[in-house]
């Protein structure tokens, strides 16, 4: 009997450990991306979010400088760990870049140089920053 | 031989006058031909109207301390034993910071004043003679750059009324207020164009004004108790809750409850026969009380929940009469005194009295010097910006110089636009020039359906002599447009908690433009039975017509300009600069040797025709400081009329990776 209980409790054991390890089916590089993230550094004093959606389209709200964050839209691609994209006005991104998603933390490096490197947190875009935000008009 | 008599004589006070130091006595010029003491210390233009019975004298020092510690009756009798005075006194009451005043000689700046029968000049010569007078002034008199015409409103006489509403208050008479919101309505005139107007739909989504920001009218008297200006004067409470006739606040005038009156030496009246309304129509534009169901609205009347910014009254015009070169000063140190970051001026001397700018400083060095006790940062009125902002109009003349004090570099001077973008057809333009806004064109109308007086200002005026609201046109209007945008700004900036020193606040104002040039080439404009041709406004309006929207946008800060690192790049400055960018003059780029450092230059940076040239071998960030002229192709100052330098500090961003839209990725 006593031999049955430990059985039983080492079943549970493992049910359990099976269900925090990934019960749920493990995220894709891009279902990682798809969501809101906000920068915790860049190479240059800034403050971006940047907003990736499942259906390919991106919002980048950006301050360098001062004044009111600038949107820009446009799409994105992704290919194994490096991430293209496009503006809206039908420019490319100026680089491509290698993305690490680690835990809630995304990693962007550009692959023509290593300098620039961009990190940015999961992180809601503020509804102030929605609302207050300039739209940059060639990219629409 | 008479008008060759009087050419030499002008001259020679032209000439005496330049040589006047900016804080000292006139210095000796000597003219044979006429009274040789007279011509050393004459500051006055004799050309230009003046007073009678009334000179203005600078004393030594000594007299100036003799008066302060043995009272004015004693040196009075010495000073005057030859001559008949019935009134000495000293030019401007005691202005509060003593200091400055000291500093800027107003303390020994006196008026005197005689039988009007005698002439001004055989007064003058008589006081010259006199050591202990270093210099006398005329008590010039200014006017107001408006021809005064003023047409009643008829509500609902104009198809306007019913048109769609573009102002989001409900004052009922705004549909017609094209200077506000300007939808290109055809009715105004065939060439009205949608977008000529000050830009501040969009500007009053973040600030419709603050009641801490206080506009001086320095003009005729402002109706204080019209219904749609008695929400926004300013109130002195002391004087308001003392007692009538009493100076209860103790600032040296009595009963200013909503302001001076500089003329009759009290009260704010409008009761004068031959009452213009000029002063009440100006205040209207800037503040007549937004949302309050009555009338028009107003640049910075408030949301329509009592915070709109204040306006003080400085009445310098009573009637047909006006004040001279004293009354102005002693109305800019009361408005420096008692609380006002603005000082809106529609008046000024006519462009072809003064030759340049050290001209007009030594022939009226007391007006010049309130105006620097005004603009002191020691003396700055608001916590968002360092110093007080002077803005005059460019006068109606229609010459190619701004009228004076407008012209020097301390004020900001305003040309006028009608409905169409396009100068109106009075307006001063080029040397002095700063910015162009609304002031109304009355011969751009269709007269053919009576409703050409809509080209002209919709405003506050005085139901006792020429009605509650009335058009009106001039250089006088086009100002107040500034002065309302730039008391905006001063608004949005305290409730972002920005502060500016009074030259970054100028220089952000004088770049908050929308460019007019593109429309000043060839072409002409109607104008009554007559065309004017338009190139010769060419880059002379100033540096483009004010946007209350870029201003706001300005205040909350300008984005950086983001280049490559390792290759020329060209980057546009019209964020910094206006949209009139592309036709300033530029005079230069200071680059830190930090920045330098920082962005490893490879040569010095260029800028030209809006565009600026840099190459940076290394990522970073740093400021350089980009110079240019509001106003024309040269500087004023010196012996010269022209434009003011504006610096704006511009933040450049190298890095490896670079998107021409300016985009991060």
């Amino acid at each position: 009997m006593k031999r049955i209980l430990y059985i039983l409790a080492a079943l549970l054991l493992l049910v359990s450990c099976g269900e925090k390890n990934g019960g749920k089916t493990e995220l894709t590089l891009e279902q990682k991306l798809c969501t809101e993230w906000h920068s915790t550094f860049l190479p240059v004093d800034g403050d971006i979010y940047i907003s990736f959606r499942e259906d390919k389209t991106f919002e980048l709200y950006q301050q360098i400088g001062q004044g009111a964050h600038r949107l820009y839209r446009g799409t994105w691609n992704l290919e194994e760990t490096l991430l293209t994209g496009k503006y809206n006005d039908g420019e490319a991104w100026a680089a491509a870049y290698e993305i690490i998603i680690n835990d809630k933390q995304l990693t962007m490096t550009s692959v023509n140089d290593a300098a620039e490197e961009s990190v940015f947190a999961r992180e809601d875009i503020p509804q102030e920053v929605i609302q207050t935000c300039e739209t940059v008009v060639k990219s629409h | 031989m008479k008008n060759k008599t009087f050419l030499t004589f002008t001259f020679a006070c032209l000439a005496a006058a330049s040589c006047i130091s900016e804080n000292e006595a006139p210095v000796v010029s000597q003219d044979p031909a006429r009274d040789e003491i007279l011509m050393t210390k004459l500051t006055g233009n004799p050309t230009a109207e003046h007073m009678k019975g009334n000179l203005l004298v600078f004393l030594d020092k000594e007299t100036t301390l003799r008066i302060e510690k043995e009272g004015i009756g004693t040196v009075t009798s010495e000073l005057f034993a030859e001559v008949e005075v019935s009134d000495f006194r000293p030019a401007l009451r005691s202005p509060k910071n003593r200091e400055l005043a000291r500093e800027l000689g107003l303390d020994r700046w006196f008026s005197v004043s005689f039988d009007e029968s005698i002439p001004v000049h055989a007064f003058a010569s008589e006081l010259a003679k006199r050591p202990e007078i270093c210099a006398l002034q005329f008590n010039s008199l200014p006017r107001l750059a408006s021809d005064l015409k003023a047409v009643p409103f008829s509500a609902g006489a104009s198809p306007c009324a019913a048109k769609e509403k573009s102002i989001p208050f409900d004052d009922p008479y705004n549909g017609d207020q094209w200077n506000l919101v300007n939808i290109g309505d055809k009715s105004i005139a065939k060439t009205a164009r949608e977008g000529a107007d000050v830009g501040v739909k969009d500007a009053w989504t973040l600030t419709a004004g603050s009641p801490d920001v206080v506009v001086a009218v320095c003009d005729a008297p402002v109706k204080y108790t019209h219904p749609d200006l008695a929400g926004s004067m300013w109130v002195n409470e002391a004087e308001k809750n003392g007692t009538t006739g009493v100076d209860d606040d103790d600032n040296g005038y009595v009963d200013d409850i909503h302001g001076y009156n500089f003329i009759s030496d009290g009260a704010i009246r409008w009761d004068v026969e031959g009452e213009s309304g000029h002063g009440t129509h100006v205040a209207g534009i800037i503040a007549a009380v937004n949302g309050n169901g009555i009338g028009i609205s107003s640049i910075a009347g408030g949301s329509g929940k009592g915070d709109g910014v204040r306006i003080m009254n400085c009445q310098l015009f009573e009637g047909p009469n006006g004040g001279g070169d004293k009354e102005m000063a002693d109305a800019l140190i009361y408005a420096a005194d008692n609380g006002a970051c603005i000082a809106q001026c529609s008046y000024g001397y006519p462009a072809y009295i003064f030759s340049s700018d050290d001209n007009y400083i030594s022939t009226l060095p007391l007006e010049y010097r309130a105006l620097k006790y005004f603009t002191d940062p020691s003396n700055s009125n608001h916590p968002s910006i360092g110093s007080n902002l002077v803005v005059y109009a460019a006068g109606n003349e229609a010459t190619s110089n701004s009228d004076y004090p407008g012209a020097l570099p301390v004020c900001v001077s305003v040309t006028a636009l009608g409905p169409d973008f396009l100068p109106a057809g009075y307006t001063n333009y080029g040397r002095g020039c700063n910015i162009a806004a609304p002031g109304g064109d009355f011969m751009i109308g269709d007269d053919l359906d009576g409703y050409y007086n809509k080209c002209m200002i919709l405003s506050t005026s005085i139901s006792e002599t020429v009605g509650d609201y009335v058009w009106m046109e001039g250089s006088s209007q086009a100002c107040p447009h500034v002065s309302g945008v730039a008391a905006l700004g001063i608004s949005y900036a305290g409730k972002l908690g920005k502060k500016f020193t009074g030259d970054q606040f100028r220089d952000i104002l004088l770049t908050s433009v929308n460019d007019i040039n593109h429309l000043l080439t060839d072409g002409i404009k109607p104008y009554g039975e007559y065309t004017i041709g338009l190139k010769i406004y060419h880059n002379r309006m100033g540096t483009g017509a004010i946007d209350a929207w870029k201003l706001l946008m300005q205040i909350e800060g300008t984005p950086s300009v983001m280049v490559k690192t390792g290759q020329m790049c060209s980057a546009d400055i019209s964020e910094y600069f206006g949209e009139s960018a592309k036709d300033l003059t530029y005079l230069g780029i200071d680059v830190r040797t930090e920045a330098k450092k920082a962005l490893g230059l490879a040569a010095a940076p260029t800028v030209e025709g809006g565009i600026l040239k840099i190459y940076c071998t290394k990522n970073a960030s740093a400021k350089i400081t980009v110079s240019a002229i509001a106003g024309g192709s040269h500087l004023g100052g010196g012996d010269k009329i022209g434009g003011t330098e504006i610096k704006r500090e511009i933040s450049i961003v190298s890095r490896g990776v670079h998107s021409s839209n300016g985009g991060w990725l």
